[in-house]
């Protein structure tokens, strides 16, 4: 205890220096910023904003991630709440009874007990993170590689079955994200492969080309064809504080929501929306009138909220202690660690302990950080809401290039980036899912380096794999869910 | 995995899916989606022909890719095959002038803030470099006129604006090594 005492005093020394500080606030205030705009989601907002965060040193780059990552959860929440408008998927349960709360003039409690919610599930998931990922990263210590290769084997069946697409879709999205990240230099051989004689292809596609396409400009594009309902009106948002028979009712709800959403965030393939929908449908069945969830009811909102920002924070476990990101979004987590030359895994505790400890504390602090920011700036995100979005968007997209050309001041991926864009809007009006083909495109590499070592350990022969038990049962563990998924159909 | 983007398509695409089931015959969108894939995984089997396989305890380099366009293509050949019993959905085509001006605005910033000199029909055409502040300019008209709720004033007051703040910003507060204007003849 001592010792997580001591880590966790030296996450929050690193966390709270005045930099890192600075880099927390402004990444949970562009996060908020961009993650009210209705349509982009927290995925598409962290591929915007990922090229601001390359001339950071790689610690306040990840923690400012980390913070635009928690402002998009929380933006899409108080559009939810304020204009039955959510940021994105994981806002809709709060909408459900977050904005029957406002059109009764409650925004105020509403938003309150949303900003309390997930100030609980941050919290408490945030603690579970930094109690878990050391031993979890110690028992990653005996992973060899046919593990790896199994692990990600498993991960990568369940991105397909969790993907809110048919099976075949899923899957082909995955061989599309692994064929594409083959492109570039061998890595055993050095020698350059799959470029089809484009030169600047050499050095393989640029991850933030393809996550700021596949998410960004394909969000932008969808938008501007779409054509946005105008903002609606919403009512007085009344005083902030709620009643004590709102809190009372909230308490146990956030409780709930935090558990629920701790455990469904460490499993991989799902998120915070799994979170959120799960945690609100627990609510609702174990209430003794349901009837009053969708009519305003602060344990329905609370539920959600604490839910899904205790998954966003537990979704790191996996990404930090083994390397394996569970959803897109740790998948850009891992794309922007690589490109400060950090390799996420196990040895990232010991060799990285001032990031890997401070992005933990930044966690929390972020979450303070939102909690004291966003309730006074309500008004101004109404007025961003406002905004002349045939405006907006454009800007959005010249900053989104802008940042693409800093990274490694290569024109040709700006060009890729929009080639994505296209492909991105392309592979959503034809339900192909984007998210499992970037976790493809980060794991293809890993994997591909892995299944070698693991042919030169077992010398050729890829039958010893049995005598991997680990190895066995994870592998088990992926055929039998692929069976499962066949007899479901 | 189930990346929230993904889920976010989910919600978006169920209307398209609803809609398809009152369809019938054949869709002309899951052909296109089969082929694509299919036409993507001969792609790669190409670009990984030339590339050694398996030699003793080394996979080589083609192997992966071969494996992965392989199995992409068998992806593709099944969809078609699938959709040939199913009923079909119907697939929603983007306005080609916003994708074109979209397209077109990423396009010219890639090229307009350096300059290039881009080989057409065996002639070499050199574009000038216009700097951040040029390059940010017309990719923001660009990206304005593709939506035609907006007008050209509009778009070019806000776009000196942000082509202003861009500079200022990008060159001035982050020192990304970008030239910020045009470039002198």
């Amino acid at each position: 205890m001592p010792e997580f005492a001591a880590h966790l005093w030296l996450g929050l020394t690193v966390a709270a220096a005045p930099t890192n500080l600075a880099f927390c606030c402004v990444g949970a205030l562009l996060g908020t910023i961009v993650g009210i705009l209705p349509g982009i989601g927290a995925v598409a907002t962290v591929a915007m904003l990922l090229p601001m965060t390359f001339g950071l040193p790689p610690s306040g780059a990840l923690i400012m991630l980390a913070g635009i990552y928690y402002g998009a959860q929380y933006g899409g929440s108080t559009t939810a709440i304020l204009f039955n408008i959510p940021g994105e998927p994981t806002a809709i349960p709060s909408a459900l009874d977050g904005h029957q709360l406002a059109r009764r003039g409650r925004a105020g409690p509403a938003l309150f007990i949303a900003a309390l919610g997930s100030f609980v599930g941050g919290t408490v998931a945030t603690f579970l993170v930094a109690a878990l990922a050391a031993p979890l990263a110690l028992a990653a210590l005996l992973f060899g590689p046919m593990e790896y290769v199994s692990l990600m084997v498993l991960g990568l069946i369940m991105a397909v079955m969790m993907a809110p697409t048919p099976m075949l879709n899923g899957a082909a999205a995955v061989l599309c994200g692994l064929l594409l990240s083959t492109v570039g230099l061998d890595l055993e051989s050095g020698l350059p492969r799959m470029t089809l004689g484009v030169g600047g292809l050499e050095t393989g596609i640029g991850f933030v080309s393809l996550a700021t396409g596949l998410f960004g400009f394909a969000e932008i594009l969808r938008i501007l064809r779409d054509r946005p309902v105008p903002t609606p009106e919403t009512g007085p948002t009344g005083r902030p504080i709620p009643s004590r028979a709102d809190l009372r009712e909230a308490a146990p709800a956030i409780g709930r929501g935090t558990a629920v959403g701790a455990v469904v965030g460490l499993l991989p393939g799902s998120g915070a929306l799994t979170a959120s929908f799960a945690a609100y449908a627990l609510e609702k069945a174990i209430s003794r009138d349901p009837a009053r969830f969708g009519r305003g009811s602060p344990r329905g909102l609370a539920a959600a909220e604490s839910a899904n920002n205790a998954a966003a924070q537990t979704s790191f476990i996996p990404m930090l202690s083994l390397g394996i990101p569970p959803n897109a979004i740790m998948a850009m987590m891992i794309g922007a660690l690589a490109l400060h030359g950090i390799v996420p895994g196990p040895r990232i505790v010991a060799e990285q302990p001032e990031l890997f400890w401070g992005l933990i504390a930044s966690m929390w602090i972020g979450n303070v950080l939102l909690l004291v920011l966003n309730l006074p700036l309500v008004g101004l995100w109404i007025r961003l809401l406002r905004a002349p979005r045939h405006l907006l968007y454009p800007a959005i997209l010249v900053f989104c290039c802008v940042g693409i050309l800093g990274v490694r001041g290569s024109a040709l991926d700006v060009v890729a980036a929009a080639a994505f864009g296209v492909a991105g809007d392309w592979m959503r009006r034809h339900d192909l899912p984007s998210g499992p083909l970037l976790l493809a495109f980060v794991l293809g590499p890993m994997l591909e380096d892995n299944l070698r070592r693991a042919v030169i350990v077992a010398r050729g022969e890829i039958a010893n794999v049995a005598d991997r038990p680990l190895s066995v049962i994870l592998l088990a563990l992926a055929a039998g869910l692929l069976v499962a998924a066949a007899f479901r159909r | 995995m189930s990346a929230k983007a993904g889920e976010s398509e989910a919600a978006e695409n169920a209307p398209a899916r609803k809609a398809a089931g009152s369809a019938s015959g054949l869709s002309r969108g899951e052909v296109a989606r089969g082929l694509a894939l299919v036409g993507l995984a001969a792609v790669g089997l190409c670009a990984a022909a030339p590339l050694p396989g398996v030699e003793g305890l080394s996979l080589g380099a083609g192997t992966m890719p071969r494996i992965y366009a392989t199995l992409l293509g068998l992806a593709g050949l099944a969809m078609m095959a699938r959709k040939r019993r199913c009923a079909p959905e119907r697939v929603s085509r983007p306005p080609s002038r916003l994708t074109g001006l979209f397209v077109l605005a990423v396009l010219a910033f890639a090229v307009l803030v350096k300059g290039a000199d881009v080989a057409v029909a065996g002639h070499i055409l050199h574009i000038p470099r216009l700097g951040l502040a040029g390059a940010v300019f017309t990719a923001f008209c660009l990206a304005v006129v593709a939506d035609r709720q907006s007008s050209w004033r509009s778009g070019i007051l806000a776009g000196a604006a942000i082509a202003g703040a861009s500079v200022l910003l990008f060159t001035g507060l982050l020192r990304l090594p970008l030239p910020a204007w045009p470039a002198v003849p």
